[in-house]
């Protein structure tokens, strides 16, 4: 196993399996002890919105290699239609397929044009 | 004569199987696809998308993970940044348990079970759990989640070799549906102020911080951010 094969095996067991299986433990806890409703949680909570937000603005600005032969416009556009059809049909699978029909539509159908 | 100790009926497990077969299936189905994709597309192996499924079972968490290793971020800042989205476990995990676990059974089930609960459990524990009789519940959600997990392994690989295939802009646009869902999945989900002040102070900030503190930048954005907005959310609910 080459040395960076290993780091990213222990990466993902310690940064993502326990880091994660964590708060799964603390939910089996809580279910006789804590309040989930309190501001502890709220708190807890718009901190994880906001780190998913981040996530979403850093793929659309940074994007892995897949991503990079796409514009950041057509990135940006796909948010944009995905969140306008999930608020006009209330629904939101329309929205993530609505986001991917964009991206395909923009790229092959309107950035030709320019 | 003491009274029958109550237990598990475990033949439930295998008609939790047939959960798979729903809308919030099909939506998962089309996301652990796109992820795959993604996967590929920022150059990692096949394997790393499986381990991230297994032992996370948390899309925003694996996406977040392999973003920051290609990066080389340290252990510490991918394990902030993972751990925070993983917060929102917590209350799924009690919730699906106050409606299916057994009282004076043994922890070490559910301790297996809150491995799988996810959003999707979750949604399914609320919608078909409810009719069924108590000792049937647990079991049953426990061969739903393992039942997802096979499937989404294999979606996982579907999407990864199909990548190879398929025209590359299709391929981008399912590598970048993850992300898309990520993003409505918050907006419909919030639930106060607060939630919407976080969305828009963790787009707002990070452009900053991957500036300012781009080993860190999700994880100040989302800590300063998600604070602000608390604080924020806070002051209009309760005016002095």
């Amino acid at each position: 196993m080459s040395e960076e094969t290993f780091n990213l095996l222990i990466l993902i067991i310690v940064a993502g399996g326990l880091a994660t299986y964590v708060w799964r433990a603390l939910g089996v806890y809580a279910a006789q002890k804590l309040n989930p409703n309190g501001e502890l949680f709220h708190w807890l909570g718009c901190v994880a919105t906001a780190i998913v937000a981040a996530l979403c603005v850093k793929l659309a600005l940074a994007p892995p290699d897949i991503l990079k032969e796409t514009l950041l416009v057509t990135r940006l556009g796909a948010y944009a239609a995905g969140i306008a059809v999930y608020y006009t049909l209330s629904n939101a699978p329309a929205g993530v397929a609505a986001a991917f029909a964009t991206m395909i539509a923009v790229e092959e159908v309107v950035r030709p044009i320019f | 004569m003491s009274a029958e100790k109550p237990q598990y009926e475990w033949s439930a497990l295998w008609q939790g199987m047939t959960g798979v077969f729903s809308l919030a299936g099909l939506v998962m189905c089309a996301s652990f696809l796109g992820f795959g994709a993604l996967v590929r597309g920022m150059g990692y192996d096949v394997w790393p998308a499986l381990l991230t499924t297994a032992i996370i079972w948390a899309l925003p968490g694996q996406v977040i993970l392999l973003t920051l290793a290609e990066e080389g971020a340290g252990l510490l800042a991918t394990a902030l940044a993972v751990s925070f989205t993983a917060i929102r476990l917590l209350p799924m995990v009690t919730l699906v348990l106050a409606r299916s676990a057994l009282p004076g059974t043994s922890k070490t089930p559910l301790y297996f079970l809150a491995h799988f609960i996810a959003v999707t459990l979750w949604v399914l524990t609320e919608e078909k759990v409810k009719e069924m009789p108590r000792e049937r519940r647990l079991p049953w959600l426990t061969g739903l989640g393992c039942c997802l997990m096979v499937i989404m392994l294999g979606m996982n690989v579907a999407g990864f070799y199909l990548t190879g295939v398929l025209p590359p802009i299709v391929a981008a646009a399912l590598a970048f549906m993850s992300p898309c869902f990520f993003f409505i999945s918050l907006f419909s989900n919030a639930q106060g102020r607060a939630d919407y002040f976080a969305i828009a102070a963790g787009v707002l900030l990070l452009p900053f911080c991957m500036e300012l503190v781009p080993d860190y930048d999700l994880a100040v954005a989302g800590l300063a951010g998600g604070t602000l907005a608390y604080v924020a959310g806070r002051s209009r609910r309760v005016p002095a």
